[in-house]
């Protein structure tokens, strides 16, 4: 008891020499706390945000070996159908997935918004075109019906529109109506709010569609909702009706399958072509998932692409930031570790009187040893407490700042690779792939190096807590510290015979 | 009979130069011991074995009848012997007071109230309670080597070892702690034994015994 007490008086009585130690396991605490709970968070958001965002899966056609191919090797293709992507799709390692269709039409009684509408308001509207050809307007899993003759407007539909990311995103916005659930079969259809209002139809009204390739073929199909189009999605250079997404019409799979087979006589390969799909898996299984979809007899024409570059590139602030903070807390630690047995070494150097003096009467190395690693032990555990509190104050804005460093870096790496392209928009191939809710692409149909527009949305926002498990380890981490280059400094002066400390002092 | 006996103590430092050769000596208690000789003679080696801060060579010392290096000598010296430095030695960080206090803590006497015995061992030497609850290094040379008296009284051991007390001291003050000294051997019935080269203490110690050449003999 009265080691504790002594070791409580001499803290008081020497005010400098332990407000100096007191600082310096503070400055160590402070760093340890900033890097743990930011490696934490870190690595915590990274993992959160794989489990939120599984991995995606799509299935792309390469269209030119397909044109170039023999007819014999035509005829070997698989081309992917809807029951090929239900069969990948209830795999029991698939999460979830979806397939979209799509298909242009025509109509004689309405008029589609026109391109240039998406320029200059106040709208204007143009007559129905059917020479322009087919495309994607937005960055769904590749695909595409490069085939069939292309009319005003691009029907859209979804096998789970709860998959529809311009919905998920907020770049659609139901205004009046509702959204068609996947369960539907009837013939109805989601206009945007441009084409409602330039044509005066409102929820509840009809519209006749012509099909394409047969103008005698009709659809009527009745308006149960009308989208607000939130954020644009362009298509550079394209300047069609149909690839505004003012003339996009969500229906459901049962009115799009019937307007495929009216058509007319279209091949495997275009009707594969209407066909989109993804499929979401966890990280680990792309390998089992890719080793089923061949079993399942899907062509190697067929490359298997992920979102994973895209994720990575997302995720890389955020990822670089945990791991510089590891670096940074191994660096703390060493660094910590030898300039508190150095301070402390000094510390009991100066102090080498006072213990020959306690050991002259009679107090034993365990006890002389046990008082000092005590009065280091309080001034560590007083300092901890302090420097973990302004640790976890300081941790949340060292974090944005060094988040918003490292998104500029990337930003700025982008911006070169774009430049060094020849101007804006040129972007990596692999990096395009895909869309997810983190980005905003849009593509062309072939494989090269391809003019679009990217704009990736990292992961902007670190929330950083500093758990009572990083508080323990902290603490474990740093008493540790504390108490190792205490005993070490302890060990070092108590080799020495009391009658000789207090000669050599004489 | 003689509480300290040294048996044939032969000691060097570094196993050339002898320092102590062939002493043969007791101590009984009740009597105040002066030993003297030139510097270098070996005084405060023979203090330091006494104390149990020097371990024996060769030869014995023996503590009512037992062998202090076969003691514990953390033990002897927290409650045995009461040594008297002739700088102190006192924890500067603390009062008068507390280190009479920490002495008795490293002793492991059982007092109920350990700071009134110990402002009572000041106050024997000389230390009222005003000074008591100073800093020692607020104190004057002599009130420090008061406290230092105190503090070898404070687990009321049985010897007094003392090695130059006056040497840092005016006459004054000397005469003070002699008197203090021979308070304790005569009316306390402690054997304090005292190294000194001052002739004050000469004068009042009851036995003197010279070093010379390693060899301890009565005056």
């Amino acid at each position: 008891m009265y080691i504790l007490k002594n070791a409580y008086t001499n803290i008081i009585r020497a005010k400098g020499r332990n407000i100096l130690l007191g600082i310096i396991v503070m400055a160590i605490t402070i760093g340890a706390c900033i890097a743990i709970t930011i490696n934490k968070s870190g690595n915590a958001i990274v993992s959160s945000y794989k489990e939120n965002n599984p991995l995606e899966v799509s299935l792309s056609l390469d269209t030119m070996s397909y044109r170039d191919a023999t007819d014999e090797e035509k005829e070997a293709f698989n081309l992917i159908d809807i029951d090929t992507i239900n069969s990948i799709g209830n795999l029991d390692l698939v999460t979830g997935y979806y397939y979209t269709l799509q298909s242009s039409l025509n109509s004689n009684q309405i008029e589609a918004v026109s391109y240039d509408d998406l320029f200059a308001k106040p709208s204007q509207t143009t007559e129905s075109s059917d020479t322009q050809t087919n495309t994607e307007t937005t960055n769904r899993p590749s695909g595409g019906n490069m085939m069939e003759s292309s009319g005003d407007y691009t029907l859209l539909a979804y096998s789970d529109i709860s998959y529809n990311e311009d919905f998920i995103n907020g770049d659609r916005k139901i205004l009046e109506g509702t959204m068609i659930d996947k369960d539907n079969t009837d013939n109805v259809i989601v206009i945007s709010e441009e084409l409602a209002t330039n044509n005066n139809l409102e929820v509840g009204d009809s519209i006749t569609f012509v099909n394409t390739n047969d103008e005698t073929i009709t659809y009527e199909l009745k308006i149960v909702g009308i989208y607000e189009i939130v954020n644009e999605n362009f298509d550079i250079g394209m300047g069609r009706n149909m690839t505004s997404s003012s003339n996009q019409i969500y229906t459901n799979i049962t009115v799009l399958n019937n307007i495929l087979s009216d058509n007319g006589e279209m091949s495997d390969y275009e009707m594969s072509s209407s066909i989109s799909s993804a499929f979401y898996i966890e990280y680990e299984d792309l390998d089992q998932l890719t080793e089923k979809i061949r079993e399942l007899g899907v062509s190697e024409y067929y490359s298997i692409t992920t979102n994973e570059d895209e994720i990575t590139e997302t995720l890389s602030p955020i990822k670089n930031i945990a791991s510089f903070s590891f670096t940074f807390l191994i660096i703390i630690l060493i660094v910590g570790a030898v300039v508190l047995t150095i301070i402390n070494l000094f510390n009991i150097r100066e102090r080498k009187y006072e213990i020959g003096v306690l050991r002259a009467i009679g107090m034993n190395k365990m006890k002389v040893t046990l008082q000092l690693v005590i009065e280091i032990f309080i001034i560590a555990f007083i300092s901890l407490i302090i420097g973990t509190g302004i640790g976890t104050l300081c941790a949340q804005p060292v974090s944005n700042y060094m988040l918003a460093q490292e998104i500029e870096n990337y930003t700025e790496e982008q911006s070169n690779i774009s430049n060094n392209f020849g101007g804006e928009g040129f972007t990596r191939p692999g990096f395009n792939n895909s869309s997810s809710t983190n980005t905003d692409t849009t593509n062309t149909q072939d494989n090269k190096i391809k003019p679009q527009t990217t704009t990736t949305n990292y992961v902007s926002n670190l929330e950083v807590h500093t758990d009572i498990t990083t508080i323990l380890q902290l603490f474990g981490v740093s008493l540790l510290l504390t108490i190792i280059s205490g005993t070490v400094a302890v060990m070092f002066v108590n080799k020495y015979e009391p009658n000789k400390i207090l000669q050599n002092r004489g | 009979m003689a509480i300290l006996e040294i048996k044939n103590l032969n000691f060097s430092y570094d196993g050339k130069k002898q320092v102590l050769s062939d002493i043969d000596m007791d101590f009984k208690r009740g009597i105040l011991y002066g030993i003297y000789g030139k510097s270098g003679a070996g005084k405060s080696t023979l203090l330091s074995l006494l104390a149990g801060l020097e371990k024996t060579n060769d030869g014995d010392i023996l503590y009512e009848g037992n062998d202090i290096d076969k003691m514990s000598r953390e033990k002897y010296r927290s409650s045995t012997v009461g040594i008297i430095f002739q700088s102190y030695n006192l924890l500067p960080q603390y009062t008068a007071l507390e280190n009479v206090i920490l002495s008795m803590n490293i002793s492991g006497i059982k007092e109920k109230n350990k700071k009134i015995k110990a402002l009572e061992l000041l106050n024997k030497v000389g230390i009222d309670e005003i000074k008591a609850n100073r800093r020692v290094l607020q104190l004057s040379g002599g009130e420090q080597q008061r406290v230092s008296i105190a503090r070898a009284l404070s687990y009321d051991s049985k010897i007094i070892l003392a090695d130059e007390p006056t040497g840092n001291l005016d006459k004054e003050t000397e005469d003070e702690i002699i008197d203090i000294l021979k308070t304790l051997a005569h009316n306390e019935n402690k054997c304090v034994i005292v190294v000194s080269h001052s002739l004050n203490v000469k004068k009042s110690v009851d036995h003197i015994y010279y070093l010379l050449n390693g060899k301890l003999k009565e005056d």
